[in-house]
């Protein structure tokens, strides 16, 4: 009378993510480079804490993010994902969870962390969403409460990978990837402003923050070949 | 497959008046696959409140005919609970039921008006972990007028139920074209029957739900029924990323 497809689902939450989607897929392959060339990146540090920002919003940061910590997952590092972007957040509708419960309600001590470490259909990937917006990101992400969590989370994780606000526009990211091991730049090709990129580049440096590289989004290749410049 | 919003306890409220009826629509609940039902009779509405303790042996009463009768249901313990502002101190005190032992609890307003507190009391119940599934949105005046006040809510962190006669068209094509909207703006989470008798008010459950096929939306009503077995399991529901409904100059009437 009702189909069999009515029983519980069985299809996987992060659906939206290529890298869980298509494994295979060129897209997949390019994040699979992404994190080859990370991996190297800081030949003689360990890489445990992974920032991905961007000049201005829009940019891509948090598909590319997200799909980077899955790639890592996959090969076999246990992984914790974080939204610090507590101003637009979206990774809790990547993952499709709630956010009632995150990364603020954690440094505001409303809640422990073991509390807002969610599990995900994905093996080896956690993720931390950004819980409800405060009204203070700035401050609560340059607390003495962050630093403390953050080496509480490196004790527990091979690899935690941050998704953060635009460097431009909030000084969250200023913040943040100062305390971090590298930092990702993430550019949408034709539509940042070279200045904005440099500008950027300046307030990280300023900053302290290591910059690994920068991520090209919507980078189309004339000559058809597919090669993504990166480094 | 379950029902998270159904009225059967017998006598209590405007549900079945005797047992027997109540075991005759639970037995075409039954009939139609749900396994679970959720207990949810009125609570603090202005005609009826039941209480905890009537909810109780309410369903101890119902779980003893089941048996008694072979029919192959769980019937758990919940209430639909017109908001009050004392709503999460109910809770905490165990003055109010949740879905079960779930963190989830239905909630319903009234239908011409959304009162003020309303997002104070939601906060309130979201931060201490309790998380409001609001009842049947599209019979609901204010959200029906102003969609964007449901996507406010939702954001915030509610959920909210679509009621599968909303889907059929029981309650007029303009609460079935809300929900439907509701539903592809993605800010409906779950479903339930708000079954109230065999009449009136009959389940509709697998009618709503083949509605949602024949109007393309299978993948929604995967969801949500999805979401249905989470909240009885008590586990994290699907969220997926509401859209924000707009009001366009050609369709100023969708809304009207």
């Amino acid at each position: 009378m009702f189909k069999k497809k009515r029983k519980h689902m069985d299809q996987k939450t992060a659906r939206q993510l290529i890298t869980v989607a298509s494994p295979k897929s060129i897209i997949s392959e390019q994040f699979r480079t992404i994190r080859t060339n990370l991996t190297f990146s800081l030949p003689d540090e360990e890489l445990k804490t992974l920032f991905f920002t961007s000049a201005s919003a829009l940019e891509g940061k948090s598909t590319i993010s997200a799909n980077t910590a899955v790639t890592f997952a996959q090969a076999g590092k246990k992984v914790l994902f974080v939204d610090a972007d507590m101003r637009k957040p979206t990774v809790h509708y990547t993952f499709r969870l709630p956010n009632a419960a995150g990364l603020s309600t954690v440094l505001t001590k409303q809640i422990t962390l073991e509390e807002v470490i969610r599990e995900t259909d994905i093996d080896n990937l956690s993720v931390i969403t950004s819980g409800p917006i405060p009204p203070n990101p700035s401050e609560l992400l340059g607390s003495k409460t962050m630093t403390s969590l953050l080496e509480k989370l490196k004790e527990d994780f091979d690899l935690i990978v941050f998704d953060a606000p635009p460097t431009l526009s909030v000084t969250d990211a200023q913040i943040l990837s100062n305390e971090m091991d590298g930092t990702v730049l993430v550019i949408d090709v034709g539509y940042t402003e070279k200045d904005s990129i440099i500008k950027a580049k300046e307030l990280l440096e300023q900053a302290d923050a290591k910059i690994l590289g920068v991520v090209l989004n919507n980078y189309t290749n004339s000559s058809g070949e597919y090669y993504e410049y990166y480094g | 497959m379950i029902d998270i919003h159904a009225h059967i306890i017998p006598g209590v409220d405007d549900g079945p008046e005797t047992i027997e009826e109540a075991m005759r629509m639970l037995e075409d609940a039954a009939e139609q696959g749900i396994t679970h039902i959720f207990a949810t009779s009125h609570a603090k509405s202005p005609q009826y409140d039941v209480s905890v303790e009537q909810i109780k042996s309410g369903v101890a009463l119902l779980r003893e005919a089941v048996e008694a009768n072979d029919i192959q249901i769980n019937v758990l313990h919940g209430q639909e609970i017109r908001i009050h502002s004392k709503l999460l101190e109910d809770l905490v005190e165990g003055k109010a039921l949740p879905l079960g032992n779930s963190q989830y609890v239905l909630v319903e307003f009234p239908t011409r008006e959304i009162p003020d507190y309303a997002a104070t009391v939601f906060e309130k119940m979201l931060s201490n972990n309790f998380v409001p599934i609001i009842a049947h949105p599209e019979k609901n005046r204010p959200l029906m007028d102003k969609p964007e006040l449901l996507y406010k809510f939702v954001k915030q962190g509610c959920l909210s139920q679509v009621t599968t006669g909303s889907l059929v068209g029981h309650f007029g094509s303009k609460i079935k074209d809300t929900a439907l909207s509701f539903i592809n703006h993605q800010l409906v989470h779950c479903i339930g029957s708000d079954v109230h008798n065999l009449t009136s008010r009959p389940l509709l459950y697998n009618e709503g739900i083949n509605e949602l096929d024949k109007k393309g939306l299978s993948k929604q009503a995967d969801i949500l029924i999805e979401n249905n077995f989470r909240i009885q399991e008590e586990k994290l529901v699907i969220i997926q990323e509401p859209i924000k409904p707009t009001k366009k100059w050609w369709n100023v009437f969708q809304w009207a």
